[in-house]
């Protein structure tokens, strides 16, 4: 006997009048009924599953940041013909020198899950029937629902930062990777005067006035990421004034995937800045965000310039007391990340030293603080680690909806469970009988 | 049950055990290669008077070492290193005979001892400029060898025998040049003592270690492509500079990622090529293991040999007992040798008694290789379980299912032995995953068998599921220690035996699944093919291109498993892959070449029937698939396992994807990250939730089944090994190409049957055009009559 007999959510019968209703359906109940077909469920899944594969093609040549934001918290992505060129190049040989222009429109993550919501919820709208042989699906799909309300919440509201402290140091500042800013500091007065430029305003051609800015600033070039170099003589170089008239900046690839050491993009810019009054052009300046803050100088005024991180500044500190690299016998591999630190937050009292390690995080204030990365002495001109470990970095995260995922984890596994427990059990009856 | 049935069975299990047994002994202490093994009982040889074939090589090969953060036995380290030069374990001495890795690790230290034996320290500057010696940037500014002093010294002819005259009264500079002479003359002489008596056999400059078979690599050391293609050193060092310098421009290139300078094929093997002669020059200078441990052995006071005997001062115990070892062995003194190992082996024992144990545990699995063995039988139980549908059903069912019973057990034995010797749960790494893949396989097709089908489809698909993986494995494992230490992220039992565990059975469910259903459609095929020739001369009598197709897909699936078997039995014997094999094509052209002569055949008696041939009538050569075609109950309980395991697939894929998300979150804040093997995961998911929900619709039946089970099998692979091949992202281990290779032809084989699925839908019903269902007038037929041996539920 097929263990089919009793679809669990098949439509109670296909196109007509549901059972039991009188009077013909009216046209919201028709389009109730349209949403809550398994036939919608099936294409949705098929467009998730080519979404999710090329999402993680197009990872070959974007950052994973611009592919999330792109192709799953998105509601329309176009998909370069480039990605299928690629994934003939890796697994079938075609020759590396292949480019195919073009692109073509697909649904992206937010429009599917969005239609897979709603599909389901339409679905156990019209056809609910509180019965034991339903009670797992009914479980296993309210927990689903959890799952994309987390993922909802993770894109809608959480906020992800680093902290860097050096050993015996203090600090209450986390920069936020995401957000990148050129920081113009009046360190005339009593306090700073800080303006700030939000990155995404960096386009190429285009001239940023504003009132609270020392200048204006014609963007030359930016790039999302990069490293630096001598110049050499001769060279052609976009900048005349400051650092970059003796370094160059050189794009390079985005951080692809989720890289073990959570390294980050590191933009670079280069502005021509232009006299607020006579429009006169003041010079071209590379700022990168590898580096100090350069000083220009406006009407006698000596201005800090600097490209870096967005920063936030929390109520309470953290003090590296010591950060171990635990290592396997005479090798550089480590078996352990640990950074010991006196948590200190006179708003509730608090003054402790906690172990933060790899998988064991400190949570405080609504926020996790994870082991992630250390600094060392120096750094190669490729970004990698040389010398001596000389502070931590810890990952820190707020994320209202954190918990939801393990309660759904334990939702969904029940439901499923007993689901199919009900469908077996009654497979193995009919088999006995 | 008759003889046969009660008898055949036993008689497989006792074979296979016989098998087993043998394999789980110990290492025989001294292993002889003119007396040892099978080839020696047809060819005997006379009694080797080479001395290091007396000698406790596997005794010396317990010994632990520290290597990559881990104590292992040297065999393990030994037996990596060759792998990773020679993709054999073993390697061929100058007799052709097959020699242990350990031996191959003796002759590198010797030369290195000998290497050493011949290297000076100067210090006094005067000495270096009154001899004019030349200075060699690889080496410290101190260090000569002893026959650079004496060519040196050839060269100041006149002046060194001006010395050598009035040596009496020497002084000053003029004695310590002539002191340095004559002791260059004392250590040449040592040194050339020291490779001479190691002999032809066991020079390690002779070595046939090195496998090249890229022909542009070849081209690039002007040597000749031959059999074997294994090389020395002796051959490669005339151009070994060039393979060097072309490595590191290729290494460069591959850290710059120009897009318009790429590494091409011939830059990669160069670069795998210059890294194992890099190891041949560290091991040549005692670097590169630290084998040494100190008078208390501390866990970071290991030493190289080169170090040690570099070293000042008095070296300790340990340091004494080996450099002893190795002299002994590179002089030939059998007995010294195997005295000092017996000696050092107790003081280890003394000292480290749970990694002393732990290694010679270690190397005892090596030799047993108990994953290695277990592929052989499940060839053997998929024989049987095939051979049950033609012949004697009852007899090799059962005998199949014995040994399948047989392997699991052994299997589930090495399974938790490697957990006991890593302390760790079964899935670390890649090699792990393919083992374990195995092991769910094995079970999850026998519990079928036995519960449900009682016809040896599931035994079949298990025992190839079973080879399949051991033969991943044995590949995987040819890329270094499979038992490594972890990341710092990684370790963490707790996680790795909930998300990875439960991930990597999504995989198995999948993949049983996937093969159920390829059964199945081979089954359908099978019907397919019978119904043409029953409904011959019928007006139903449909089109050529139908039975063609059929016919094609019930003889090219077993013709390709056939090739892929064979091919696969190859390279795990030799290490070599096909188109290194000179007996590969030949084999497989033949397999092929059978199966489309017999498909002539049978296609001939389609289309030209014999005159006096009865309508409908089977002929001799269609008549073995008759066991195989499908009825009403058949279908209905093959599409529903299909159905069942995919339950447990969604299941467990998606517990596994979830809780690696909840690992992420534990470890950096991120649930979800997007990351390629995250992706992975979750098609794995969406792709069994798919195949539930268009069969709960109804928008699929037997044939949508099956073609979404064999997509499922491509996800799963994707998931596998193709996320790895995109070097991107955390999950980015294991980057091979052979990989990529492996993907494809798999995916290939997918899309082909899936192909071959598209059959039109009435021959997935071919059943109801059968004589006697068209008798009941369509009624299903009934279930089998009991006893009856043909495939059929139970």
């Amino acid at each position: 006997m097929s263990i089919t007999a009793d679809p669990p959510l098949a439509p109670a019968s296909a196109g007509g009048p549901t059972p039991g209703r009188k009077q013909k359906p009216g046209p919201l109940w028709q389009c109730l009924q349209a949403a809550a077909s398994l036939r919608l469920t099936v294409v949705l899944f098929v467009l998730s599953f080519i979404l999710v594969f090329l999402g993680t093609l197009a990872q070959i040549d974007y950052g994973i940041g611009t592919v999330t934001k792109g192709y799953f918290r998105s509601w329309v992505v176009f998909i370069p013909f480039q990605v299928f060129v690629q994934f003939l190049q890796k697994f079938f040989d075609l020759h590396p020198s292949w480019r195919v222009p073009g692109s073509f429109p697909f649904p992206a993550g937010l429009t599917l899950g969005f239609l897979l919501t709603i599909n389901l919820l339409a679905a156990h709208a019209i056809r609910f029937k509180l019965s034991w042989r339903r009670s797992g699906i009914i479980v296993l799909h309210a927990g689903l629902l959890l799952l994309l309300a987390a993922e909802f919440i993770t894109y809608a509201w959480a906020v992800e930062g680093k902290m860097v402290i050096e050993e015996d140091q203090s600090s209450n500042v986390v920069f936020h990777s995401s957000g990148m800013e050129l920081a113009i500091v009046d360190p005339s007065g009593k306090e700073d005067e800080v303006a700030v430029v939000p990155a995404r305003l960096m386009r190429p051609g285009k001239t940023i006035r504003d009132e609270r800015l020392p200048f204006d600033l014609k963007v030359e070039e930016w790039y999302a990421n990069h490293r630096t170099r001598a110049a050499e003589e001769g060279e052609k170089n976009l900048a005349d004034q400051g650092f970059g008239r003796t370094e160059i900046a050189v794009r390079t690839k985005e951080v692809s995937g989720v890289a073990s050491d959570q390294r980050p993009d590191y933009p670079a810019l280069y502005a021509t800045l232009l006299d607020k009054v006579t429009g006169k052009e003041m010079g071209t300046w590379l700022f990168s965000s590898r580096w100090k803050p350069q000083e220009v100088a406006v009407g006698g005024k000596k201005h800090q310039v600097s490209l870096r991180f967005k920063e936030t500044r929390r109520p309470f500190t953290l003090t590296l007391l010591k950060f171990s690299f635990d290592r396997y016998p005479l090798t550089n591999k480590a078996y352990n990340f640990s950074s010991l630190v006196r948590l200190q937050d006179p708003g509730l009292g608090i003054d402790e030293e906690i172990l933060i390690r790899m998988n064991e995080p400190l949570r405080h204030r609504g926020e996790t603080f994870f082991q992630a990365d250390w600094i060392t002495e120096e750094t190669d001109e490729f970004g990698n680690k040389k010398g001596k470990e000389i502070g931590t970095v810890l990952q820190v995260v707020r994320n209202p909806g954190w918990t939801l995922p393990y309660i759904s984890c334990v939702v969904v596994s029940l439901g499923m469970l007993a689901h199919f427990g009900i469908v077996l059990a009654d497979f193995l009856r009919k088999r006995g009988a | 049950m008759n003889r046969l049935e009660r008898w055949l069975p036993v008689a497989v299990t006792v074979v296979g055990l016989l098998y087993i047994g043998s394999s789980l002994r110990s290492a025989p202490a001294i292993q002889d290669p003119s007396t040892h093994g099978l080839k020696r009982v047809f060819w005997p040889r006379e009694a080797s008077s080479n001395p290091r074939d007396k000698m406790r090589l596997a005794e010396f090969g317990r010994l632990p070492v520290l290597d990559n953060g881990r104590i292992k036995p040297l065999d393990t380290y030994a037996r990596n290193h060759l792998m990773a030069a020679n993709r054999r374990e073993e390697w061929l001495d100058d007799k052709e005979d097959a020699q242990p890795a350990v031996r191959w690790f003796l002759n590198l230290a010797a030369g290195g001892l000998a290497n050493h034996a011949a290297e000076m320290v100067i210090e006094d500057e005067d000495v270096v400029e009154w001899l004019k010696l030349p200075q060699d940037p690889r080496r410290p500014r101190v260090v000569f060898r002893a026959d650079e002093i004496l060519r040196a010294a050839e060269d100041l002819k006149g002046k060194v025998e001006a010395l050598e005259a009035k040596a009496a009264k020497l002084a000053g500079l003029e004695r310590k040049v002539l002191d340095t002479v004559q002791d260059a003359r004392k250590r040449a002489a040592r040194s050339r003592a020291l490779v001479k008596s190691l002999g032809k056999a066991d020079d390690p400059e002779r070595m046939r270690v090195f496998r090249i078979d890229f022909d542009q690599v070849l081209h690039l050391l002007k040597l000749e492509r031959r059999e074997g293609l294994r090389y020395s050193v002796e051959e490669i060092s005339p151009r070994v500079g060039l393979i060097l310098k072309r490595a590191d421009e290729a290494q460069h290139r591959a850290e710059e990622k120009d897009p318009n300078k790429p590494v091409d094929t011939t830059d990669r093997r160069a670069m795998d090529l210059a890294e194992q002669l890099r190891f041949y020059i560290v091991m040549s200078r005692l670097e590169g293991l630290t084998m040494v441990p100190d008078e208390e052995f501390s866990p970071t006071g290991w030493k190289t040999l080169g170090q040690t005997l570099r070293m000042s001062g008095p070296k300790g115990k340990p340091a004494e007992h080996l450099i002893r070892i190795v002299a002994a062995y590179a002089l030939g003194e059998a007995d010294a040798f195997n005295e000092e190992v017996a000696a050092y082996g107790e003081l280890v024992k003394a000292n480290l008694p749970t990694e002393a144990s732990k290694a010679r545990q270690e190397a005892w699995f090596n030799h047993a290789a108990p994953f290695y063995r277990s592929a052989a039988l499940y060839v053997l139980a998929f024989a049987l379980a095939v051979l049950s549908w033609v012949a004697a059903p009852r007899a090799l069912f059962r005998s199949a299912t014995a040994l399948m019973a047989l392997v699991l057990v052994l299997h589930t034995f090495a399974l938790i032995y490697r957990m006991w010797l890593t302390g760790r749960p079964p899935v670390v790494n890649l090699y792990g995953s393919a083992v374990f893949i195995g092991w769910g396989c094995t079970v999850t097709c026998l519990l079928l068998d036995w519960l449900i089908y009682r016809n040896g489809i599931a035994t079949a698909v298990g025992a190839l599921l079973g080879f399949g993986t051991m033969v991943i494995a044995q590949f995987l494992g040819g890329s270094g220690d499979t038992m490594a230490v972890l990341e710092a992220v990684l370790d963490t039992n707790f996680w790795l035996a909930t998300h990875v565990t439960i991930v990597t059975l999504g995989y198995t469910a999948t993949f049983v699944a996937g093969f159920l259903a390829t059964a199945f459609l081979y089954r359908m095929l099978a019907g397919t093919v019978l119904a043409f020739f029953r409904n011959r001369g019928n007006p139903e009598w449909s089109s050529a291109f139908v039975f063609s197709m059929a016919l094609a897909g019930v003889l090219a699936v077993p013709a390709v498993l056939a090739v892929g078997i064979l091919w696969s039995l190859l390279y795990m014997a030799t290490g070599d892959a096909p188109n290194a094999n000179p007996w590969a094509y030949p084999l497989g052209a033949a397999v092929i070449l059978f199966a489309v002569a017999f498909g002539i055949v049978v296609a001939l008696r389609y289309f030209s029937p014999a005159p006096d041939e009865a309508p409908g009538a089977i002929p001799g050569s269609a008549q073995w698939m008759e066991p195989l075609e499908l009825d009403v109950a058949s279908s209905k309980s093959m599409s529903n396992v299909v159905y069942g395991v995919v339950c447990f697939a969604v299941l467990l894929s998606f517990i596994g994807t979830v809780l690696g998300g909840i690992w992420a979150d534990q470890s950096w804040g991120r649930f979800w990250g997007w990351d390629p093997k995250e992706n992975g995961a979750i098609l794995v998911v969406i792709i069994n939730a798919l195949i539930l929900h268009a069969r709960w619709g109804g928008m699929i039946r037997e044939r949508g089944l099956v073609m979404l089970a064999l997509a499922g099998n491509m996800t799963t692979m994707w998931s596998w090994f193709g996320t790895n091949q995109l070097e991107i992202g955390l999950h980015s281990y294991g980057f091979s190409s052979a990989l990529a290779t492996m993907c494809r032809w798999f995916w290939v084989s997918q899309l082909a049957l899936m192909a071959l699925a598209a059959l039109p839908l009435k021959y997935w019903k071919s059943y109801a055009a059968r004589p006697e269902a068209k008798a009941a007038k369509g009624a299903p037929r009934p279930k089998a009559a009991a006893g009856d041996p043909r495939i059929a539920p139970a």
